[in-house]
């Protein structure tokens, strides 16, 4: 039969757990308990005690003497709590309670709610602080965006760089799962923490580059700040 | 709103005048430390005593203030992305940073998307010699 404690007691000599694991800080991996747990326990040889007289033998539980029922409710209760309306009063006691107890709602905009630094809002289109755009219109992007939202359009520039000519995200058609900032190489196309972009018309949503640029100049302040928070886990 | 020995509390902290206009404004008596101004002249205050989720709050410039007005600045801070408003802990300000825009939805300023590339297609343009 499969329990615990005989996993615990194999190639294991028998310990007190008051007294035979205590937290070190220098354990030797022999030492090592297998507990299963981020804490390292050293196990450390204990003076023997003598085994435990063995226990007494149990004595009979008590079985639990049934309370006596209570009386099934009679046709007169019934009617008194019919009439007296007692569940009805009873729910308005909850109501009146719950009406004075602090609500625990947020006031949308004055108060906001708590966002992550990897929150995935509206995207944005990052310079480098030259000023210069950042994506190279390798159209990374647009092969990995599984709603197909992204269309992009490359020519070489006058000064020979390769850039976009044409970068237009259909946010009716992004899920924001956040492959596009996870596939770009360059850090151009994120998705900011602004979610605040809702709009009273579907053309809105068909951003293009320029759209996207100025999402990147407005937002770059806290785009920066939340990439740094997150710089050790890319 | 709120329970009636915070309001209490409140407003006898902030006074009859702030108190009313509080109740005109947000509906609710709120006491709390003036963090900073943004340059929109929107308040941000802060009062740990609160909640979390309500320990922070925006006093817009507006009377119908919109969320998207507060500044990406101050975004962080609100949110709670920061610990620290950016009076004290600044973050970059790149020199390519524009002035922040609240969502123009409804109006004229409203975004309109429009084609970034030169036409592709060359439609035929009849060209007919004049008639002598």
């Amino acid at each position: 039969m499969f329990r615990l404690s005989n996993i615990a007691k194999r190639g294991i000599p028998r310990v007190s757990l008051a007294t035979g694991l205590r937290p070190t800080f220098y354990p030797l991996v022999s030492q090592i308990s297998r507990n299963f747990s981020n804490t390292l326990f050293q196990r450390y040889p204990i003076e023997q005690k003598p085994s435990p007289p063995p226990p007494p033998p149990q004595k009979p539980l008590k079985t639990v003497t049934a309370k006596p029922k209570a009386p099934a409710p009679t046709v007169l209760d019934y009617t008194a709590n019919l009439f007296l309306l007692t569940e009805i009063f009873r729910g308005m006691w909850l109501v009146l309670e719950q009406f004075f107890r602090p609500p625990y709602t947020i006031f949308y905009p004055y108060e906001k709610g708590p966002l992550s630094p990897r929150f995935r809002g509206e995207h944005a289109l990052r310079r480098y602080p030259t000023g210069e755009e950042r994506c190279i219109a390798c159209k990374l992007c647009e092969v990995v965006c599984p709603a197909l939202a992204i269309t992009i359009e490359a020519e070489a520039r006058d000064d020979g760089s390769r850039r976009t000519t044409r970068y237009d995200i259909d946010m009716t058609k992004c899920i924001y799962c956040g492959l596009c900032q996870e596939a770009c190489p360059v850090d151009a196309i994120v998705e900011g923490p602004n979610f605040e972009f809702s709009t009273e018309t579907r053309e809105e949503l068909l951003y293009n580059k320029e759209k996207l640029l100025a999402n990147g100049d407005k937002w770059e302040p806290e785009i920066a700040k939340n990439l740094e928070a997150n710089q050790y886990y890319v | 709103m709120s329970y009636p020995t915070r309001t209490i509390k409140n407003f006898l902290k902030i006074g009859p005048k702030e108190y009313l206009r509080q109740l005109l404004y947000i509906g609710d008596t709120k006491f709390g430390n003036l963090v900073g101004t943004d340059k929109y002249g929107n308040k941000y205050y802060e009062n740990k005593e609160e909640f979390f989720g309500r320990d922070r709050w925006v006093d817009y410039a507006e009377h119908y203030g919109d969320a998207s007005q507060i500044p990406s600045q101050w975004h962080a801070w609100i949110h709670k992305i920061k610990e620290h408003p950016p009076t004290s802990d600044p973050p970059p300000s790149p020199k390519y940073l524009s002035p922040h825009t609240e969502n123009f939805t409804g109006t004229r300023k409203a975004f309109r998307t429009y084609n970034t590339t030169a036409p592709k297609i060359l439609a035929w343009e009849p060209k007919v010699n004049r008639r002598e």
